[in-house]
Formats: structure tokens, sequence, C-alpha cells
């Protein structure tokens, strides 16, 4: 059984400039009771959000509305400012630019054997994975030169075929494909469905709505760190 | 507070494994929090064993020598201090050569250590670089990195041997207890100044300024009699590189550790555990937002 319980989570971001970041200033500051407070962005405010199997959400927003800080707490890589998580089930996420998380010096194959490494595998299951990745990649002998002569859109297939070949429970994707060519798209929504099939959680966000029409029956609209609207959406197979 | 640790420890009061106690919560939830990390960065050993020998091979990628280019470097010093530089100081003790390599090694393990747990937490390239890993496992990372290196250069002190200046006996075996010291000194000196360094980012600087000056005021090219009993032996005295570089060299060269820095080593290792597990507690769920970068 996987889920994700959010309950009245909210975050803030403090902009430490130089000034807030210098010791001596914290240090008088506490004893004088005269520190100046950071300024602070409410990145999200009182989220309260309950998934269970079978959720395909799909979150969507203007860009700073807090769909990315959203993603990494569901992901468990940001902590709450307050409020209480609830996770269980192998969670993977597919979060930032073309190849973060991936080593720029190392080849492909060495990064599909790391990065497993990193989610909890072991260097024999990856060795064993390198063939099927690199097939569902469609990288072909690329697979064995190093990340930094990869297109962003090569990267970004590798990271989305390391990630689903791993068999997530909840799988979290922030505009994991969008760098890839369409003929890639199309078998990466293939692998999704299959994905879906076996129940699991999808979190997906992003600003093109052909994608949340083929895989979510869930969304949320995010404004200004707030949840605005929840609710079911009706999947429309793609032609 | 403690069965709420215990349980972490078993994992039955987490959902997740690394899971975050959120920053206004109290004491005991952050400290149940974080007793889970510690325990499961040491379980996540094929992380920073492999993450760790990683970051060796990339430091030095694209070269043909890769890290044995470090232990050139320390050999050319060690050679041109012993053989060339050593005698102006004028009358060398015996077995100074091999002296010079086991300090001077153990000074760059000691070095690499503190300035590796400054830098310990500092994330690059947001938190999408991140993985859902323990904090802990990062500094595990690190101290792999660092004893990789050195087990690299150690090749030079097993080299020395057939000087026959080194002098094994069941008392060596005390070098090899110091030095494991050493390393958990690292682990719990990482939990404390690793979250201020990210938060004050003054410090690590200032560490890296420090670091030049403590290699002219740790006995690597001299020797510590040169300064006991004199007005200045407060900077033996005061200096923590001193008592682990005495500790794991000394024995190796046939000469018995005093009891009173066993008693020093022990004051040294209570201090970091203390201040560690409490400001680690502090300060874990803020660490990833101080580290972004």
């Amino acid at each position: 059984m996987s889920f994700i319980n959010l309950n009245n989570v909210n975050v803030e971001y403090q902009i430490m400039g130089s000034r807030d970041l210098n010791l001596k200033r914290a240090v008088i500051g506490r004893i004088t009771r005269n520190l100046p407070a950071p300024t602070t962005v409410e990145a999200l405010k009182n989220i309260t959000l309950n998934l269970a199997e079978g959720d395909r959400l799909g979150i969507v927003g203007p860009n700073g509305s807090g769909k990315s800080t959203l993603l990494a707490v569901l992901s468990g890589l940001l902590p709450p400012f307050s409020g209480t998580i609830l996770r269980q089930g192998r969670t993977l996420s597919l979060l930032g630019g073309a190849n973060s998380g991936l080593e720029p010096e190392d080849t492909g194959r060495q990064n599909i054997i790391s990065v497993g490494i990193r989610l909890g595998e072991t260097s024999k299951v990856m060795k064993a994975l390198v063939d099927e990745i690199t097939d569902f990649s469609e990288l072909g002998e690329r697979i064995s030169h190093p990340i930094y002569t990869y297109s962003s859109g090569m990267a970004a297939r590798l990271r989305f075929s390391i990630l689903t070949s791993l068999r997530p429970e909840i799988l979290i994707i922030d505009e994991g494909i969008a760098a890839a060519d369409n003929e890639f798209a199309h078998k990466a929504q293939e692998r999704l469905q299959a994905f879906m099939q076996s129940a699991g959680i999808l979190v997906l966000a992003t600003h093109n709505e052909a994608m949340i029409d083929s895989f979510c029956n869930r969304t949320i609209s995010m404004l200004h760190g707030e949840v605005l609207a929840d609710r079911p959406h009706e999947r429309r197979e793609q032609a | 507070m403690w069965s709420r640790a215990l349980g972490a420890l078993r994992g039955t009061t987490t959902t997740s494994e690394t899971w975050f106690a959120p920053v206004d919560s109290p004491f005991r939830d952050k400290f149940a929090a974080a007793t889970n990390d510690g325990y499961n960065g040491f379980r996540s050993w094929r992380v920073w064993l492999q993450i760790g020998s990683q970051s060796v091979r990339r430091q030095y990628s694209r070269t043909t020598l890769g890290p044995w280019w470090n232990v050139i470097q320390e050999a050319l010093f060690i050679v041109a201090v012993g053989f060339v530089w050593g005698p102006l100081f004028g009358t060398q003790p015996q077995g100074y050569v091999s002296y010079l390599a086991v300090g001077f090694i153990v000074f760059n393990l000691i070095s690499a250590l503190l300035s590796q747990a400054a830098s310990t937490f500092i994330v690059v390239g947001g938190i999408a670089n991140r993985h859902a890993t323990p904090l802990t496992s990062n500094i595990l990372e690190k101290i792999a990195d660092s004893v990789i290196r050195f087990l690299h250069s150690a090749v030079i002190i097993i080299a020395l041997i057939a000087t026959g200046d080194f002098h094994f006996s069941s008392s060596s075996w005390v070098s090899l207890w110091v030095f494991c010291l050493l390393l958990l000194n690292a682990y719990l000196l990482s939990l404390w100044l690793g979250p201020l360094t990210v938060r004050f980012r003054d410090i690590e600087p200032s560490i890296h300024a420090v670091m030049r000056l403590m290699f002219f005021v740790t006995p690597v090219m001299w020797v510590p009699t040169a300064l006991l009993g004199t007005s200045r032996s407060k900077i033996l005295e005061l200096n923590p590189f001193y008592y682990f570089l005495d500790g794991i060299r000394n024995p190796l060269l046939g000469i018995a550790l005093p009891n009173h820095e066993f008693a020093v080593l022990t004051l040294i290792t209570l201090f970091n555990a203390v201040a560690g597990i409490t400001i680690f507690t502090w300060t874990r769920s803020r660490i990833t937002y101080w580290g972004l970068q």
C-alpha cells in the first residue's frame, strides 16, 4: 500500500544575503535581541493533500506558484517548515533540469550504476539492468560516452529510463520528459501507462495540457503556494 | 524521548527512508529523526563507499595516474624536505625521513578530513541534485574519499619500512586504535561543523586560512621535544592535531604514548560527540534549506 499524506504543510524559503550569513551579526544580534529577520518567501501555504494508490495527480499553475517545491516535499527531499508528512512506498522522482543528479564526467553506463546505488540498489542489480536501460533510452553506443557529450534530450531519456526501470511505487515527475523528442515521448507515455496499470501513485507537474489529459485522473491548480482547486480529471486517450 | 529514538532505530516510527521532522517541531522529534538518519546512513554503506571512491576517481578524471599524482606529490615533498631541506636545521634525529613521511601523510589525512567536514552539506546545483539519501551518508562519503586517498599514500610508508626505522610490537596496535578514533572524530565533527559552515559561510574560508598555519605549528617537519619545556610548549598542548598525529605516528616508530595524551583524545571525542549530536539534531531539517546554492 503506497500513500502520501500531507497535513498543513508549510514551506518558507529564507533569502539569505551575505549579511544574513554573517556569524558576527548573528551572535551580536542574538545577544542584543536586535536580529533583523531575513526576507522570506512562503513557497507552500497550509497544503493538505492525500494521495492514495491509483491517484494520477497533475499539478498545474503559473511559474513560481510552488509546483516544484511541492514535488520536492512529496519526494522527501525537502523537509517541511511545519506540518506533517506520511509517506509509504518506494518513491522515485525526476526533478530539475535534464541532467540533474547525473555526473557529467562519467559515462552513461557509470551513471546508471551510481544513480541506482544511490537509490538503494546493488551494483549487481544495476549491471543487469544496463542493457534494458540502454535499449529503452535508445542511446546505443553513446551509453559509453560521458554525460557532458549528451544533448539535454539524451540526458532526459537516460534519467527517465533509469528511474522507471527501477519499478517505483510512487513516481514524481517535473516536466521530466519535456526535452525528449516526440518519438521518445510516445514510448515514455506507453511506459507510464504500463506503470499506471500496476496501481501506484503518479504525480506530474507540467504546463503541457495534453500530458495532463492523457495521464491524470485528478488535478490541483496552484497559485502563490496555495492549492486553489482539487478536482477529478477525466482522462482522454490521445490519438 | 528514548523510546521514540529506539523506535526510529528499528524503523517503526517512520514510513520512509529519509524522514525529516518539520523545522518547527520539538527537540525530541528531531532527535528521533536524527537518530534514524544516522542509522540509515551507516546502513547505506554501498552508497557512501561507491560515491567516495568515485569522487577520488573524478577529481583526477582524464589523467593516467589518477590519485597516484597525489602520492607522487607527497613523495617529492618528503624527499625534498628529508634529504635537501632537512639538514639545514642542523643535526637530524635518526630515522627522520620515516618520521617526516608518516607525519606528513597523516597530517594530510587530518587536514582533508577537517576541510571535508566543513563542506559536507553544501549541495551544488539545487535540490534536484540531491537524492533522498540520509544526510549522514554525505559525511561518510567524504570520510571514505579521504581514507581512500590516505590508503594510496600509505604505500610510501610501506616502502619506508625497508629503512628499519619502524619498530613493530604489540603496542603498535595503538596506532590503529587512534586512527579509528580519528575517523570517529571526523564523523562527529562533521555533525556539528557541517551545519555551521552552511549557515555561516565565512567559517569555511577561515578554516582554510588556518590550515596553512596548522602545518607549521604541528610537529610534522620538527620534533616536539624541541618545544616541550620551553615557554612555547602551549602551541603543542592546545593543538588537537598534535594528539592525533602523535597517537598514530609514535607507536609505529616504537615510542610509547603518554597517558595524558589518551586522556586528551578522549576529551576531544567526548566534546565532538556532545556538540555533534546536539547541533545536528537541532539543525538537520534546516540543512537542506541552507545548503542550496
